[in-house]
């Protein structure tokens, strides 16, 4: 018998200690949790962490893959998320939208289709969503 | 006697390859002892946002991009004075022997320590006046590592108005990328991005026409003045929230790093070019004319971040640890970002070191002391001609490193023509990497300015207040600003490099006190030779520049302040070093011969246990 494959969650947000090119400035660190510029920043990692939080909760660790990930780490999210959508087959329009980053941030991917769109979606609407397409 | 670049690419590759397989694994299996049973500070400290765990190859890549900068970059081009082998054996032997070693062991001690960061963990490790005496050190050499970076952009883009031009246009790009992913267009991210990213290219083309036309002039900007409107975009960037400049440009730099490297290694593999330069030139025995003194110990802190960089113990001890989901990723995460580092750093030689000898001299090297070399110039004015610029003289590392890409892209079929947007594309890739290191470097010198003045004035250590915020960032800009006003590459880069690397020799003293507290002092040696070796060519270093560069500045007429303000720093950070030296054999002492660590027993392992 064949492993039951999990579920898939990516959370698509943006670093609330980012500092890009960093090697001799050392980077933000933990002084960007001081600064107040960050603070949308820091108010979308933490609805995420709480989401994150949520859905560990509501199925475990071992039914559901959760990822959170920045933007721009798309070398690792374009093959990862054409992966999903052959799995799970969403529709065309949704594909399209996933695969090329047609969506604001932040937004959560749930089995290859992005839900919550520039907010962070409530656990209801996430469990509904894996409860849909993954039978969980 | 000259040789190709691919037989050094394919042994560099090859030695990376075999010291990961087996002395890397040798020091995960039996010094670090990686156990994948114990859960990381994702999961006993986790809350899903800064503490999660986390896929290895997505925090590989973040990791990677935090610690590759312009330090790579151009460190090894200024080595090449001393020939294309010492540079390449340091950058391959210092890689794959300390500065691996250096991020992983951070990396790991971070780990074991909740995430915490080199200072806490020194702290911890060694003593509290080590803690205090690391976030001195780490301020001042913040201060030289932004002098010595911008002073590469300054000389990069004077009397060039096709360079102020296009490295000018990053900035509004980044504005209106800003207002566009925070404002505009709430979190369309990849949107804004690919809109920077086609209006950077504009800026690289339009630029040529900029230069040709009548308004050329006001883009012709003397040193002095580059300068100024650096230490202006510092200070300003440094205040601004993030999302106006900081996180856009860490979006077109994610981008263009990828690219440009990627396309550097095929280019080099394509084109395989000869490497002009000598394998060892006579400047070994020092009166180099880019970095004076011998190859030891200059050589060795010139290249700083390709070998080895103590900027990596500040990621490595940073969100890395943090996120990691399991210990055995610690290994490919911190040995394999580093060597790629070094990777990058050979390919940053092999461009500079494809030029003629005379060529590489005389771009690096201002015109009165280029004639005294007695070296005649080979393709420079065909260089010249080709790029569009007046290659003389244009210190720094980052002109040649342009000259030395744009030769080898556009030796590519089909790309000869385009060796001018290559140049400029090459200056506007590095200048987009400085200009962000300046931004974050500020804004953090900023931020431990307000820490330290907070002791004195609490309300000083907000970093909310207006004029605090004005009065550190002013002090900080003033400060590296004063240093590229004044300095010229062949005193400050030797600091910078001084500065980075005795960063490191703190972090493996960190290491190697945490290894020998692991009850594991027979494998102390690690991190202790890399340690040894990194601190006898930095604090030989330090007190050669003090000696021979520094203090013979006093007494040259309008040089006095200069000289007794870079012996100062230089003398500072040194003390710094050998303070935390000197405690760590304190505790080294005490844990081996005192508390007899001959036993497992783990110090200051709490948050993991």
């Amino acid at each position: 018998m064949h492993p039951i494959k999990k579920a898939s969650v990516i959370i698509v947000r943006e670093s609330d200690a980012t500092g890009g090119c960093i090697c001799c400035a050392g980077g933000m660190g933990e002084f960007s949790r001081k600064d107040p510029s960050y603070d949308s920043i820091r108010k979308v990692a933490e609805e995420c962490g709480k989401l994150h939080r949520n859905i560990r909760e509501v199925f475990g660790e071992d039914r559901v893959e959760i990822i959170q990930i920045e933007p721009r780490a798309y070398m690792y999210l374009m093959p990862k998320i054409l992966k999903e959508v052959l799995r799970f087959k969403p529709s065309l329009s949704l594909v399209i939208r996933t695969l090329f980053f047609l969506y604001p941030v932040p937004t959560v991917i749930v089995n290859g289709k992005p839900i919550g769109m520039g907010r962070v979606p409530s656990i209801e609407e996430v469990v509904e969503e894996l409860k849909s397409t993954h039978s969980l | 006697m000259t040789v190709d670049a691919m037989p050094l690419v394919i042994g560099a590759l090859c030695v990376m390859a075999i010291f990961y397989r087996y002395y890397h694994g040798f020091i995960a299996a039996k010094v670090a002892v990686l156990d994948d049973t114990r859960k990381t500070p994702a999961y006993t400290m986790y809350d899903g946002q800064n503490y999660y765990p986390t896929n290895k190859w997505v925090l590989f890549g973040h990791h990677f991009a935090a610690i590759t900068g312009a330090g790579p970059l151009i460190g090894p081009v200024l080595a090449a004075q001393f020939g294309v082998l010492p540079g390449y054996l340091w950058i391959l032997i210092g890689v794959v022997l300390a500065g691996a070693v250096h991020d992983f062991i951070i990396f790991f001690a971070s780990v074991r320590h909740g995430g915490k960061s080199l200072a806490e963990i020194a702290r911890t490790q060694i003593s509290p006046l080590s803690g205090f005496i690391a976030s001195i050190a780490i301020l001042f050499i913040l201060v030289v590592a932004l002098a010595g970076l911008g002073l590469a952009v300054v000389n990069a883009l004077a009397e060039s108005p096709w360079g102020v031009f296009t490295i000018g246009c990053t900035i509004p790009i980044a504005l209106f990328m800003g207002l566009y992913m925070y404002r505009f267009r709430k979190g369309r991210i990849a949107e804004g991005t690919l809109i920077g990213v086609i209006f950077l290219m504009l800026a690289v083309i339009f630029g040529k026409d900029v230069a040709n036309s009548s308004i050329a002039p006001y883009f012709t900007l003397p040193k002095a003045k580059i300068t100024l409107f650096i230490l202006l975009y510092g200070f300003v960037a440094s205040i601004l929230p993030v999302w106006m400049l900081l996180c856009p440009r860490d979006y077109l730099s994610a981008f263009m790093k990828i690219g440009t490297i990627a396309f550097l290694a095929i280019g080099i593999i394509v084109v395989n070019p000869e490497l002009k330069m000598p394998l060892v030139t006579d400047y070994i025995h020092g009166g180099g004319p880019i970095i004076p003194g011998t190859l030891f110990p200059f050589a060795f802190i010139t290249i700083a971040c390709g070998a080895i960089s103590g900027f990596h113990s500040l990621v490595a001890s940073g969100t890395s640890p943090k996120m990691v989901s399991k210990e055995s990723d610690i290994k490919t995460i911190g040995f394999v970002a580093m060597l790629i580092e070094g990777f990058i750093g050979i390919l940053a030689l092999i461009a500079a070191t494809a030029l003629h000898p005379g060529d590489y001299f005389a771009i690096n090297v201002p015109p009165g002391v280029f004639e005294k070399l007695g070296i005649s110039v080979v393709n420079l004015e065909q260089l010249s001609a080709e790029v569009g610029e007046n290659l003389v003289g244009r210190t720094g590392g980052a002109v040649s490193l342009a000259v030395g890409m744009a030769q080898v892209f556009s030796s590519i079929p089909g790309m000869r023509h385009l060796m001018d947007y290559w140049y400029h594309f090459a200056i506007m890739f590095e200048a987009l990497f400085i200009l962000t290191t300046i931004d974050t470097g500020t804004r953090v010198a900023r931020f431990m300015i307000q820490e330290f003045g907070g002791k004195l004035y609490k309300p000083f250590e907000r970093v909310d207040n207006l004029p605090s915020a004005v009065i550190s960032s002013a002090l900080v800009s003033a400060a590296w600003g004063y240093f590229v006003f004044t300095g010229t590459i062949s005193t400050i880069w030797p600091m910078f490099g001084t500065a980075n690397q005795l960063l490191a020799g703190i972090a493996l003293c960190v290491g190697t006190t945490f290894i020998i507290s692991l009850g594991r002092v027979k494998y102390a040696w690690v991190t202790l030779v890399p340690m040894a070796f990194v601190m006898a060519t930095t604090l030989s270093a330090g007190w050669m520049n003090i000696t021979h560069n520094f203090l013979p500045l006093t007494k040259k007429e309008g040089f006095a302040l200069q000289g007794y303000i870079n012996t100062l720093l230089t003398a500072l950070i040194m003390v710094c070093a050998v303070i935390i030296l000197l405690d760590s054999f304190r505790c080294w002492y005490r844990m081996i011969f005192v508390e007899k660590r001959g036993i497992e027993v783990i110090k200051g392992e709490v948050a993991s246990d």
